[in-house]
């Protein structure tokens, strides 16, 4: 008897068809950064995460956040078990995987999916750095690459952004120092305020993921003569993390295995927003000067890694996989990450 | 002599005259076609709506949507401009395939509940398909109120001097967002502009607030709230939207209080939306006879938030007339008196 009711539970769960009983789900809650609140689209996102969770043995009660940082608080005072926030405000869990947003990192979506893979590939040296101390990485979507946005367009070099304020993520303090690197002028700003300094002309320019385009009106800003310029600076990520003492074993690596599987869906979204983007505001970067900008920004990054901003395995990793792509960059003669 | 190959055959000369016969009856149909879309347009607008208006079965208006929306557009192929009622047709269609997509949200929580995963992930998929299909309804609703008022440049308001053109104004200006909504549900696959969230934030501001019951200030606030980038300094969305709910209930017609309510889900504060729902329960014995239909769509809305909470919590949607309570509230069985006193 005991034996054919093992045996059903088993065809069950390798047919994935299974009505888990009651017993079998523990309750946990996961709390979601969404800047739009319960309508936004990272909350929907984790809409479909929690009927794949139910599969691992977890319900999760969604808790909607519209402030990261509490949220992020929360998850270390534990009310929440796990939470949704991005890789720049998990950097303080999670050193190594909070250092995918690292300046000029990952050159495309292309980048982005591989080193998303690798992560989620279970390989025993990468998965015992998704673990720090209580927290694990269990899973990492794409939000998009973020741009300079400037109000002038003939600043497309860097030597003529010197001298320029720029508004820049308070909590995120590779921004500031790069800003300040390239002698412009940082202020400090959230995500409440960068986009009306912008619009209003209180800044120059302002970094942003090309998501905000439209729904901040950025466009506002940039008229009549400004851009964007053609250069991704970073890429922006959604990383899930847990308190992994409260999950069942195996949670981690179903779940990266299962965001893994939501990439396309997360590049969907994020292809819509770039196509709201008018053609004309893009600043086209002659190819010298993209060349100049890369060792630039992998300056920035060894400066920045020296610091303890970044963390130097890493940066290993993403060199590796950016030389992987393009064995021809200047940086895979002479490895310095 | 004329070569007789040029020469029509009677039975082609035939053929000629009842062409042109037909050309001239089908431009004459045309021409009826045309006047009876413009009369139609006139009866819509002067007798249907405030019909519909004064009626609170969003059921029939759902269906009058959606069937008569072709109806209705098919006569734009002669000549007659429907745009302005095509918004109210589009968001009032728009209602069904929202209800659709709340049943299926439903069942997503309820089978989660239940740990029945391919019944839960049945269920999104088809609550995406629904909301898809709303979100492309009330973005055409949208599409055609600013092609209906030549598309306003920013910051500058249309002329909205009747009192139909404010109400086709405020109806599609909320079809607005809710296309950005039900596009966020359904993984953006309608492409509904992102800028439509600031855009009403102004359009909204068109409208006299007193007029049309606190709502214009209402779906203001409501975007303040959940868009914080977007509100002005010093802005206070909680008071405004508690101004806006109070003169939906002194008017009676209670969308601001469903913005409220809206606000509070979006963001998940539980204290304000109990304090919405409560209110909304609370208020509604003074309906605007001529607005009937409004409060409806006000009603639908905090409806349809209830449900989510209660089968979130229970596994089973809000009880009948058990709108305005929770699950959990104290239970009022219990005696006041001291058992032991009567022992």
């Amino acid at each position: 008897m005991r034996h054919r009711k093992l045996a059903s539970l088993a065809v069950a769960a390798v047919f994935g068809l299974a009505t888990l009983p009651a017993s079998a789900v523990e309750k946990r809650t996961l709390c979601v950064f969404d800047i739009v609140g319960q309508s936004g689209d990272v909350f929907n996102m984790m809409r479909d995460y929690r009927t794949a969770a139910v599969a691992w043995g977890v319900d999760f009660d969604l808790k909607v956040y519209t402030d990261e940082k509490i949220a992020t608080e929360d998850l270390k005072a534990g009310q929440c078990d796990a939470a949704a926030i991005t890789g720049i405000r998990g950097r303080s869990l999670n050193s190594y995987t909070g250092s995918l947003d690292s300046v000029g990192a990952l050159p495309s979506y292309r980048h982005v999916k591989e080193i998303i893979k690798i992560l989620s590939s279970g390989h025993p040296k990468i998965t015992e750095k998704l673990v720090s101390g209580q927290y694990e990485v269990v899973g990492i979507a794409p939000m998009g690459a973020a741009y300079l946005f400037v109000k002038d367009r003939t600043i497309n070099n860097v030597n003529k952004l010197a001298g320029k304020s720029i508004s820049v993520m308070e909590y995120d303090e590779a921004q500031a120092k790069m800003a300040a690197r390239v002698g412009m002028s940082p202020v400090l700003s959230d995500i409440t305020n960068f986009a009306g300094r912008f619009n209003n002309g209180n800044v120059d320019i302002c970094f942003a993921p090309v998501m905000a385009y439209s729904a901040l009106e950025l466009y506002k800003g940039m008229q009549p003569n400004g851009g964007i310029v053609d250069y991704v600076l970073g890429q922006l990520t959604l990383q899930l993390i847990t308190r992994h003492d409260r999950f069942p074993a195996g949670f981690g690596t179903k779940s990266r295995q299962y965001m893994l599987g939501q990439f396309d869906q997360a590049m969907r979204i994020i292809e819509n927003a770039e196509k709201e983007v008018d053609q004309k505001w893009w600043v086209r970067i002659p190819e010298a000067d993209r060349v100049r900008y890369d060792e630039m920004m992998r300056e920035s990054r060894i400066a920045l890694r020296d610091e303890g901003v970044y963390d130097a395995d890493m940066m290993r990793l993403l060199r590796g996989i950016r030389c992987q792509l393009d064995a021809s960059r200047a940086e895979c003669v002479n490895p310095q990450e | 002599m004329i070569p007789t190959a040029f020469l029509p055959s009677p039975s082609a000369a035939l053929r000629a005259v009842l062409l042109g016969a037909s050309l001239l009856v089908l431009q004459g149909c045309g021409m009826i076609y045309k006047t009876t879309g413009d009369v139609l347009m006139g009866f819509g607008r002067s007798e249907m709506l405030p019909h519909m208006m004064s009626d609170d079965d969003t059921r029939i208006a759902c269906a009058a949507g959606e069937a008569q929306t072709p109806l209705l557009l098919a006569f734009e192929r002669v000549g007659s401009n429907p745009d302005k009622l095509a918004v109210l047709m589009y968001v009032t269609a728009s209602s069904c395939t929202d209800e659709l997509a709340l049943e299926q949200e439903l069942r997503y929580l309820r089978a989660v509940k239940q740990g029945n995963v391919s019944e839960a992930q049945d269920a999104r998929i088809l609550q995406k398909r629904y909301a898809a299909m709303s979100a492309k309804r009330q973005y055409e609703a949208y599409r055609r109120l600013m092609v209906a008022f030549k598309n306003p440049k920013d910051g500058e308001c249309p002329k909205l001097k009747k009192e139909f053109d404010q109400l086709v104004w405020m109806i599609g200006m909320v079809g607005g967002v809710q296309a950005l909504l039900n596009d966020g549900v359904a993984d953006g696959s309608v492409g509904v502009p992102r800028d439509i969230a600031a855009k009403v934030e102004r359009g909204a501001a068109c409208l006299n607030n007193d007029q049309w019951w606190g709502t214009p200030r209402g779906i203001r606030a409501s975007i303040w709230n959940i868009l914080p980038m977007l509100a002005p300094a010093n802005a206070q969305p909680w008071a405004e939207l508690q101004k806006a709910a109070d003169a939906g209930f002194r008017d009676g017609v209670r969308l601001g209080s469903a913005m409220y309510a809206l606000a509070a889900y979006s963001k998940g504060d539980d204290q304000h939306l109990r304090k919405a729902i409560r209110d909304f329960a609370a208020n509604g014995k003074n309906v605007h006879p001529e607005y009937k239909m409004m409060d409806a769509m006000a009603n639908s809305i905090i409806s349809g938030i209830s449900d989510r909470m209660w089968t979130e919590a229970t596994g089973r949607r809000t009880p009948l007339g058990g709108l305005g309570t929770f699950w959990d509230d104290a239970s009022k069985n219990k005696s006041s008196i001291n058992i032991d006193d009567l022992l």
